[in-house]
């Protein structure tokens, strides 16, 4: 195809400097433009100043409101705590208890069985089947409240004794 | 229809993307506001109580404002707003304009701009025909003004004494006009033909009008955004969205009549 187009690789084309209009302003408006600019920078400034005292009083504000949390949470615990030290101390109260209740039985079964023991060897000691009888039957009447209390056994059995003093003696 | 030709909307675009803000009844940011009336019709107050009261919302929804008011330093009513202003220029220039403009495309932060101008329409004048002055320039690009992450950094609030000094393309941009005081017959025959989609028609649009103004300093806010006219801020006279509802129990009711007409 003939080239129909001009070659204007060497064609130089001028940029012209973009002629910017210069804008004329009176005395007057520059100076009101002035003041403008001035309001403008101490309004700016008053408002970062505002926002920055916002932000101060917002931290603060988490903070107490923080400061709020963790007392709440260390009421909550310390509350928690103290329920389970009560708790503590009440099974400590119940293990006292259970063990004071362990030991008097223990103390009330050692009765029973050396007043068992004394009551054989009373019986052994018997030479008539009428003492006997009389001797077992005054023995098994002490009452097991008795038998448990060493003070009221101990004269309990000391009236016995002085009944048949001379048979138990040997 | 076979095809399905429904008009969806675009992915990713939100009002936050494009810098809208809404405070129904008031105009959605960001926008364009006319505020006409004669003077002593309360205009200045308005736009006083649309930029600063809190109660409107926009004093806090603008982080800086700009007023440009030929009388801004010697009318008594508008010095006390002074200092509720960054900017404040008495004399308006197309430069200055361009000056602002460039400030607000610059500021990389999301920083909302109002830009109040007040009583500038004699020096700005507005071009109806040929190349397009920088004002109205504005006024039809002001919703894409923003940075590289967000547009609609820049509301306007154009305070005029007259509707007539408003060109074609600034009505057609306004996003609410305030019309306060009473207008002569000339200049309401103006607003009729340009705002009749406000009931329907220039006489309805009239009668609107002259439903809002019962007693002094009421005004007649007229929303584009929304479609609505209300009495001050208080009494809603008339929505495009009761038209609709009432066109659509119309067709109902005839509907209704021809299917009965039908039975019979």
């Amino acid at each position: 195809m003939k080239d129909i187009f001009e070659n204007n690789e060497n064609v130089e084309i001028e940029v012209l400097p973009v002629k910017k209009k210069k804008r004329k302003l009176t005395e007057k408006q520059l100076e009101n433009l002035r003041i403008g600019r001035e309001k403008m920078k101490a309004k700016r400034e008053r408002l970062k100043h505002e926002k920055e005292e916002r932000e101060k009083l917002k931290n603060e504000k988490v903070a107490v409101k923080e400061n709020v949390k963790i007392k709440k949470v260390v009421k909550r615990e310390r509350k928690t705590n103290k329920k389970a030290q009560e708790e503590a101390l009440r099974h400590r109260e119940s293990l006292l208890k259970k063990k004071e209740t362990e030991t008097v039985l223990k103390t009330q079964a050692d009765r029973l069985s050396q007043f068992d023991d004394l009551r054989s060897k009373w019986l052994q000691k018997t030479t008539t089947i009428e003492e006997y009888d009389t001797v077992e039957k005054e023995l098994d009447n002490i009452p097991e409240e008795v038998i448990v209390d060493e003070a009221s056994l101990e004269t309990t059995l000391l009236d016995i004794m002085t009944k048949y003093k001379g048979n138990l003696e040997q | 229809m076979n095809q399905d030709l429904k008009i969806l909307p675009l992915k990713n675009f939100t009002k936050e993307t494009a810098g809208e803000v809404e405070f129904h009844p008031l105009p959605t940011i960001p926008f364009n506001i006319f505020i006409i009336g004669r003077v002593k019709a309360g205009k200045s107050l308005l736009w006083m109580n649309l930029a600063l009261n809190e109660k409107f919302k926009y004093r806090d929804a603008f982080q800086v404002k700009i007023l440009i008011s030929s009388t801004a330093f010697n009318d008594k009513i508008v010095e006390p707003v002074l200092d509720n202003f960054d900017f404040v220029f008495s004399d308006y220039s197309e430069d200055l304009l361009e000056e602002i403009v460039d400030m607000i495309e610059q500021d990389e932060t999301d920083n909302k701009y109002l830009l109040v101008l007040e009583d500038i329409i004699g020096n700005v004048n507005f071009k109806r025909t040929g190349k397009i002055d920088k004002l109205t320039s504005l006024i039809t690009r002001y919703r894409h003004i923003g940075n590289e992450t967000v547009e609609g950094k820049l509301s306007l609030i154009i305070v005029s004494q007259e509707f007539k000094y408003l060109n074609v393309i600034a009505r057609q941009n306004a996003s609410a006009y305030f019309l306060m005081g009473m207008s002569p017959q000339s200049e309401l025959k103006k607003m009729g033909d340009a705002l009749s989609v406000f009931g329907g028609s220039d006489k309805k649009f009239i009668e609107l009008y002259k439903k809002a103004k019962r007693k002094p300093f009421d005004f007649l806010y007229l929303s584009i955004d929304h479609l609505e006219a209300w009495q001050n801020f208080d009494n809603l006279l008339w929505s495009q969205s009761d038209e609709y509802k009432n066109y659509n129990n119309e067709n109902e009711l005839i509907e209704d009549k021809e299917k009965i007409e039908e039975d019979e």
